[in-house]
């Protein structure tokens, strides 16, 4: 039985079929209790406030995914590069493994206005989102490297394999999915950092994202207009998510078990 | 000692010199663990040496010192009479085929593949090692996939692969060098018997066919009887060698040897010699 549900339409419909209920129900609650929209607008209203705000709400959507994309990528390169050179010297990772922690446990709300005061306001919504993807990325990548059989190591050493043939042949393949699924967190992390990076910022930055609309709209009491923004932040993070699924299925359903059907 | 049976038989003429030797080998893991102890060997030219013992009688570590993924703690190891070199350079005085390639083949208990790579890029590992190019290294890869019968399995990846395959691919991987010395570590302690059987039979092939020094460490009197043309018996705490029986290699090795007295007679012997052995230790 578990495993029919595995594989049937019901997989899919289940979820949606729940949703749908909870709109519904948001749905009677406004009408049934007559709320004013500046209270809690009706689901029809919010959509309609899409659409009517699309210009305005789509260049915030950009705005917002550009910083994110951005931020992931350099978090994606710089961890994955630092995780690289932790792995060919202890010292760098005794010297600033420590670092990246106390970056990572701090809570970015609170560093955030401080960049705000030295770093120009898109500078620091990225350096936000930065912040927090770089953390997952490392740790994974660096755990990945260091994941690698020992038995496949001495197959190395017997074959004369030098250090860097060993991280390229041997430690970085065995790091990849590692790496993925440190990058799927970060997908998400950044989204959350760029958002708490524009809120923080606030209406004293000129950004146009998302999250600035949402601090705007509250101070005009433009409710609707907040709950399309939030409805705009959440189908982004939703494509993050699926994007970078896709991109660890490509790479890795050759050999991965995650990546495996559950057939096999 | 119990030198028992008949005197192996030279095979070939280059067969029964000493390929390498350990004199007095100890090794110690940390201050508490002694691995072994005052262990005398030698491995001849073109052998099939099997090292028999109970778990943890240290013929594992004898197999890593040999083949250089430890360095022992006391005694000497002499290749083809060299010794005071580092382990990569004794292992070069081994000989392999062509020059740049690794000397010894050494196989795992488990098939210890990469997942990532194919059967094809899983052999051709330690030649991409040594700098031999996909194309260059083919004929050679096709070669150590036909002697283990997967040459139509070249683009699988192991996890389409059975537990049997997989080793077959380990067997493969470590035959594609065309070592001179072959280290095989209880590498068929995780299959069943009909699998292991199967396999036993065609370790025999292949060590004919390529004429090559085998060391096998097994856990197993059946699988020792059946594959060697030398036992060597290891007792525990601390590791050394309490018996060596030599079995003719004439004897043909089959189906029906499997199920032959003299088998079973030599089946007896080595099992009352590895009774004694841990009953010493």
């Amino acid at each position: 039985m578990a495993h029919r549900l595995e594989t049937s339409p019901f997989r899919w419909l289940l979820p949606v079929a729940v949703l749908g209920l909870v709109i519904l129900g948001w749905d009677l609650v406004v009408r049934l209790n007559d709320l004013p929209p500046y209270i809690l607008p009706g689901p029809l209203r919010v959509l309609d406030t899409l659409i009517a705000d699309r210009d305005v709400l789509l260049g915030s959507l950009m705005v917002t995914l550009r910083t994110t994309l951005v931020a992931l990528v350099l978090a994606a390169v710089g961890g994955a590069a630092l995780a690289l050179l932790f792995a060919s010297a202890r010292i760098v990772e005794f010297s600033l493994f420590p670092i990246a922690i106390i970056l990572q446990v701090t809570p970015l709300i609170a560093i955030a206005p401080l960049m705000l005061i030295y770093l120009s306001t898109d500078t620091a919504v990225l350096t936000c989102a930065w912040i927090v993807a770089f953390f997952p990325i490392l740790s994974n990548t660096t755990l990945g490297l260091n994941s690698v059989d020992p038995n496949l190591r001495d197959l190395f050493r017997l074959s004369g394999a030098g250090r860097v043939k060993t991280l390229r042949l041997l430690q970085m393949p065995t790091a990849l999915p590692y790496f993925l699924g440190g990058l799927r967190i970060a997908g998400g992390l950044a989204l959350v950092g760029a958002v708490v990076g524009e809120i923080a910022a606030g209406s004293a930055g000129q950004g146009s994202g998302l999250a600035f609309r949402i601090v705007e709209s509250a101070y005009r009491l433009n409710i609707p207009r907040m709950f399309a923004a939030l409805l705009l932040i959440s189908l982004a993070g939703i494509l993050i998510y699926a994007g970078l699924s896709l991109l660890s299925w490509l790479l890795l359903r050759r050999w991965h078990e995650s990546a495996l059907g559950k057939g096999n | 000692m119990t030198a028992i049976l008949q005197q192996p038989r030279p095979a070939a003429p280059a067969a029964g010199a000493p390929l390498l030797s350990l004199a007095g080998v100890g090794k110690r893991f940390g201050n508490q663990v002694t691995a072994l102890d005052g262990l005398d060997m030698e491995v001849r030219r073109g052998e099939f040496l099997s090292l028999l013992g109970p778990s943890g009688c240290g013929k594992s570590t004898a197999l890593r010192l040999i083949a250089g993924l430890a360095e022992p703690t006391s005694g000497r190891i002499a290749f083809n009479g060299n010794d005071g070199l580092a382990a990569g350079k004794r292992r070069r005085l081994i000989g392999p085929a062509s020059a740049g390639h690794p000397a010894i083949g050494f196989v795992f208990q488990e098939p210890t593949l990469m997942p990532w790579a194919s059967v094809f890029g899983n052999v051709h590992l330690p030649l991409k090692l040594a700098g031999t190019g996909r194309r260059e290294a083919e004929p050679a890869i096709m070669e150590a996939l036909e002697l283990v019968g997967l040459d139509g399995f070249r683009d699988a990846y192991p996890r389409e692969l059975s537990g049997g395959m997989k080793m077959r691919v380990s067997i493969a991987r470590a035959l594609v060098t065309k070592p001179r010395l072959l280290l095989m570590d209880e590498p068929f302690a995780a299959l069943d018997e009909i699998t292991r059987f199967k396999l036993n039979n065609d370790l025999l092939q292949v060590w004919r066919q390529l004429n090559c020094t085998i060391v096998f460490v097994t856990h197993s009197v059946f699988e020792s009887v059946y594959l060697s043309t030398r036992i060597l018996v290891f007792r525990a705490r601390p590791g050394r060698i309490a018996a060596e029986l030599a079995i003719d290699p004439a004897l043909e090795r089959d189906e029906a040897f499997r199920t032959s007295p003299e088998y079973a007679a030599l089946c007896r012997q080595t099992s009352t010699a590895l009774a004694a052995a841990m009953n010493a230790g």
